[in-house]
């Protein structure tokens, strides 16, 4: 079975080659309407008010910069980190599709199928996404306007019934461990909204994020047990 | 933000924004094309690539309508092309709003007031650039040494990687639904009510192996969580 080394050899290094393009290219893109606004229109922000808007923007963000990347890795795979971190929304559309395609075609994840699978449920959103934002800027606040009031409201819940359901996706088959990762989300929440961790040097709103993750691999690690012979290879 | 409105509106930050999403596209199209050829060759089935796709493209309907009621609100504020670039490329629409936000509270004013001055705008884009170029950039730098990680997480054990992979997936929306779980209120009933029918979805499908099933699951449980949060 060659599998591997068609993957390693002759499928990853075109990836690998175009996703840094791609991505060191938005990251000076993603400068471009700032720059054109301050210095073409000439529109300059006092130091001031620029620093304390930057602050702010960065407390919420920044944390999420490693630790999205690193804890979706194992599910979205390299092609398909490359282009979840460069098309954005992740926790609530990328990663949502990736795992629906992984458990539609009944996919493990963490291996090489896996990781195309994933990607061409990523590639696929992002085309849909697209889709749908155009028409939204061409029908624009028309289309904010016909939408119902409770309409409206109501949408407001299907972020947390999208992410409801990307948990039972995977906790269906293995429910233990989600049962430790739901335990630990919820105890840190509680403790956190307590204000326990405000001994903590660093911001501990982090401590919410990163217990849940590393905690549940870890007791997957040491709760686990190797399949028997050929159960592994379905 | 009459004041400002020809600058958001400008076919300058058109330009950025049709190049921008030309960008992601290109990534796409390549990206795809290399997963189909190579998923072919290691011996994926034409079928389930298929079905890999047209799931992606079902599950990504429900989101994406959440995300463009987003855009058309930051639409409001910060004009068509800087909203349509966000959202596209990058942005997260829970940090996009925020960003306007934290500019106009930064200048003491009502990001939705009719005279916000343009200094406003030009912070928001400043702060929407920095607080997501960390993306691209951690995943540009880091992305393929990423595989020597998680195999260290995992140790030595063949079978462990994916085990560790789905743990980690799961620790990550634990901590998502967490605060919608300590809330108590209808968020939470949005949560168990679409984790409850993926469940029975899934259960279903295993049964009558029926592909729809699996393909319009996500959908299902997030059309039936929003209905019975919102009419409880």
């Amino acid at each position: 079975m060659d599998t591997k080394k068609i993957y390693k050899e002759e499928f990853l290094p075109g990836i690998i080659k175009w996703g840094k393009i791609t991505n060191f290219l938005g990251c000076i893109l993603v400068f471009a309407p700032a720059l054109v606004v301050t210095f073409l229109y000439g529109i300059v922000p006092a130091k001031g008010p620029f620093m304390v808007a930057i602050v702010a923007q960065l407390s919420v963000n920044a944390v999420w910069w490693v630790i999205e990347p690193v804890s979706f890795f194992p599910v979205l795979g390299i092609p398909g980190s490359y282009m979840a971190f460069l098309s954005g929304n992740n926790s609530n559309l990328r990663m949502p599709c990736a795992a629906a395609a992984l458990k539609a075609t009944d996919t493990q994840v963490g291996t090489e199928e896996g990781s195309i699978i994933s990607t061409i449920g990523v590639g696929a959103s992002i085309f849909v996404n697209i889709v749908f934002l155009i028409i939204g800027v061409l029908v624009g606040v028309a289309l904010i306007n016909v939408l119902p009031d409770g309409v409206k409201d109501a949408l407001n819940y299907l972020l947390p019934a999208l992410f409801g359901a990307v948990f039972a996706q995977f906790a269906i088959d293995d429910w233990k461990t989600g049962v430790v990762a739901m335990a630990l989300g919820v105890v840190c929440m509680v403790m956190y909204n307590n204000g326990l961790f405000n001994w903590l040097p660093i911001d501990p709103f982090v401590v919410n994020i990163l217990v849940p993750i590393f905690g549940t691999m870890l007791y997957s690690r040491l709760t686990y047990k190797p399949a028997k012979e050929g159960e592994e290879t379905k | 933000m009459q004041g400002y409105a020809h600058i958001a509106n400008s076919p300058a930050l058109w330009l950025i924004t049709i190049v921008a999403v030309g960008i992601v596209l290109l990534q796409t199209v390549v990206f795809l094309k290399k997963c189909f050829t190579t998923g072919k060759k290691i011996g994926i089935s034409e079928e389930r690539l298929k079905t890999a796709f047209t799931t992606g493209a079902i599950s990504a309907i429900g989101p994406s309508v959440v995300i463009v009621i987003g855009m058309v609100s930051l639409l409001i504020v910060v004009g068509g092309p800087t909203a349509m670039l966000r959202l596209s490329y990058v942005g997260n629409v829970a940090y996009e709003l925020l960003a306007v936000e934290f500019a106009a509270d930064a200048y003491g004013v009502s990001a939705t007031a009719a005279d916000v001055p343009a200094e406003v705008f030009c912070v928001a884009l400043w702060g929407m650039a920095i607080g997501c170029v960390g993306w691209p950039l951690v995943s540009g730098l880091f992305t393929d040494k990423m595989d020597k990680l998680t195999s260290k997480i995992a140790g030595s054990a063949a079978g462990m990687v994916p085990v560790i992979s789905s743990a980690a997936m799961l620790g990550a929306y634990g901590y998502l639904n967490s605060s919608y779980v300590v809330s108590l209120d209808k968020n939470t009933v949005a949560l168990l009510v679409g984790a409850g029918i993926m469940v029975a979805v899934t259960m279903l499908y295993r049964k009558f192996h029926k592909r729809w099933l699996n393909e319009w699951g996500l959908t299902f449980a997030m059309i039936g969580g929003v209905i019975i949060a919102a009419i409880l």
